[in-house]
């Protein structure tokens, strides 16, 4: 069953004196519980794709539709509080909150959603187990390599038990052991718990991890391979 | 909440040396602002006190007239009805009379014009406490051909306790007023200007001197809330009617008034440019914790948090920074503000006369009330309320995707 359905889906950017179609007519359906990977050159418009799908980036025209609701049709509000509700996002950058150990960065989406503490701390604890993390929860970023964090970041993405999480490279800045720690976590956790995970990479390791291959070429589908 | 002030709190300590520059920087700006609003104040209070109740009293009554022509000869006869109508009228404590008249003292070399005060002993000293004036010798009495001076009146003319003063002038509708005292004592009311030039004579002595008998210049009143002053001159205006005109301390010292709001004048624009370098201080700080952390906001955002809730925290952070350098400011200068409150410094050399030179007596004192605390703190939480829009501006014109970029 799709929980992501794109039609037609463009971007043009026309903020330089060049107009620039970053996403060029992309239809695409993703299913719950799919591991999928979006690959392709740099500039082929994988980035842009996901941060239409994630409601961060408003499409030129087209449509996203996310269960049944059009993303297109939230205002400000509501696309806000339905990324918190339905989406979880690893960055590239990692981007905890510098100022709240790992254990507060995973709490703090479930604080916006307005959970209860002793929910919070339950799936904190539950969390910080799923990636590897026991016993870190009360460092900082700071105190953690660059591949803890990138755990965190994780655990953060799943805290609000999102329908989908979207991780734009999320091993970009990562050593081969950290990433393949990484991958295992996620890999773990879409299988164990159907979680659908959508990323954006151009990293081999996560491409031979995928299930499904996305390839875009010029801001369009150039191939959709799908793999047992 | 809570959650919201915490990371607020945290927020404002990941650069720990520019909070803390800033707070020092609010810190010091209250702690000066305080000090000097509270010489400011005390000196005024000082200065008031001196000649309100030591002398002029909050209000006056005299014959309509004599604001604008004080002569012997616009002086009016001592009523019991009008004494009884001004007790009678709510606020008021005090009432008492006075004969106020001019003439030229002399001692025997020397010659100066004096301001002859004819006083009744009892009632004056209820109001204005004038036996604790008196430096030297005794208080004139009924029957007593004395009179005291002013300590520095004495000092030109060279006269002392047991000397005899000689003073010439006009009485009441032209006739000739003269008459030799001796010096019954030495006053001070702590103004140079009135002990320059004072001669304190009993009330009888005084209508006996300028053959204005059984009449007074000014009825003088004192009230129990000084706030209450235009009430009662309004109240009294009515009911002593057109015969009598009501003045206010304000109206009788104008040049008091017009000394405080100059001086006023000048501290706040002092105050001023101290609030203005710390609110650029404080807009600088807002500047630099919003744009560094453009990134951070757009991740905030893209993850869940409405920008409503960021700014709420954007506010929680410049709000504890702010009242934490209030709360520090506003703590550190209470012992040094209470200590010069209840021993005021006094001058002396040049300084001193300098001040006296200006009417001034040489010591500052510095006021004790919580209205100006709470004012200037009011005033810097207003800076940081201002330079809060900032960021909230910012943060409702966030766009996620530059952000992320930033």
């Amino acid at each position: 069953m799709s929980i992501i359905k794109i039609e037609n889906l463009s971007r043009t950017y026309t903020e330089t004196e060049v107009e620039v179609k970053a996403v060029n007519n992309v239809s695409l359906n993703i299913d719950e519980g799919e591991f999928t990977a979006i690959v392709g050159p740099s500039g082929s418009g994988k980035t842009t794709l996901l941060n239409m799908i994630g409601g961060l980036d408003a499409p030129t025209s087209g449509t996203i539709s996310i269960n049944g609701s059009s993303l297109g049709e939230l205002g400000g509000r509501e696309l806000i509080d339905f990324r918190l509700r339905n989406i979880g996002f690893v960055f590239q950058a990692y981007n905890l909150i510098p100022v709240l150990t790992a254990s507060e960065n995973i709490e703090f989406i479930m604080h916006l959603q307005g959970r209860s503490k002793a929910e919070r701390k339950s799936r904190t604890d539950e969390l910080l187990s799923a990636v590897g993390l026991d016993g870190r929860g009360n460092s900082r970023p700071a105190q953690l390599s660059g591949g803890q964090q990138q755990r965190v970041a994780v655990a953060r993405a799943l805290a609000s038990k999102p329908r989908f999480i979207l991780a734009d490279e999320p091993t970009a800045n990562l050593d081969s052991k950290s990433t393949t720690k990484l991958l295992e976590i996620m890999e773990e956790l879409n299988k164990k718990e159907n979680i659908t995970f959508i990323f954006s990479t151009h990293d081999q390791r996560v491409v031979n991890k995928a299930r499904r291959v996305v390839t875009l070429e010029d801001g369009k589908i150039v191939s959709d391979e799908t793999r047992k | 909440m809570q959650e919201d002030i915490k990371l607020a709190w945290r927020n404002i300590w990941r650069n720990k040396r520019r909070t803390a520059i800033t707070m020092a920087s609010v810190f010091f700006a209250i702690y000066f602002a305080l000090m000097m609003r509270s010489m400011q104040l005390g000196t005024y209070s000082h200065a008031i006190t001196g000649v309100v109740e030591n002398y002029t009293g909050y209000l006056q009554v005299h014959k309509n007239g004599y604001h604008d022509e004080k002569t012997i000869d616009m002086v009016m006869p001592l009523s019991d009805t009008v004494m009884t109508d001004i007790m009678d009228t709510g606020g008021v404590t005090a009432v008492i009379p006075r004969l106020e008249t001019f003439a030229l003292g002399a001692s025997e070399n020397l010659t100066k014009p004096v301001m002859v005060l004819g006083v009744d002993p009892d009632a004056e000293h209820r109001m204005t406490k004038i036996e604790e004036k008196i430096t030297a010798g005794t208080m004139v009495r009924e029957g007593d051909n004395g009179a005291l001076l002013g300590v520095d009146l004495a000092k030109y003319l060279g006269l002392g306790i047991g000397d005899t003063l000689t003073m010439i002038g006009q009485g009441y509708h032209g006739a000739s007023a003269a008459g030799l005292y001796v010096v019954q004592g030495l006053i001070s009311f702590s103004m140079p200007a009135m002990d320059s030039r004072v001669v304190v004579l009993h009330l009888s002595e005084a209508q006996y001197f300028s053959s204005a008998f059984e009449m007074v210049s000014s009825l003088l009143i004192n009230i129990d809330d000084p706030d209450d002053v235009e009430e009662i001159q309004t109240a009294l205006s009515e009911k002593l009617g057109s015969e009598y005109e009501v003045r206010t301390w304000q109206e009788i010292s104008p040049e008091l008034v017009q000394q405080i709001e100059s001086d006023q004048a000048g501290g706040y624009i002092i105050l001023a440019l101290l609030y203005m370098i710390v609110g650029f201080g404080v807009f600088g700080t807002v500047l630099m914790m919003t744009t560094e952390r453009k990134r951070e906001f757009g991740v905030m955002v893209a993850v869940g948090m409405q920008k409503t809730r960021l700014s709420v925290i954007l506010a929680y952070e410049m709000m504890l920074m702010g009242l934490s350098g209030i709360i520090a400011g506003v703590i550190g200068s209470i012992p040094l503000i209470y200590l010069m409150h209840l021993h005021p410094l006094r001058f002396g050399g040049d300084t001193a006369e300098m001040m006296a030179s200006y009417g001034y007596e040489a010591i500052m004192p510095f006021a004790w009330q919580a209205d100006f605390f709470f004012g200037q703190a009011g005033v810097v939480f207003l800076i940081f309320l201002i330079a809060i829009v900032y960021p909230l501006y910012a943060t409702s014109k966030i766009k996620v995707i530059k952000a992320l970029r930033a």
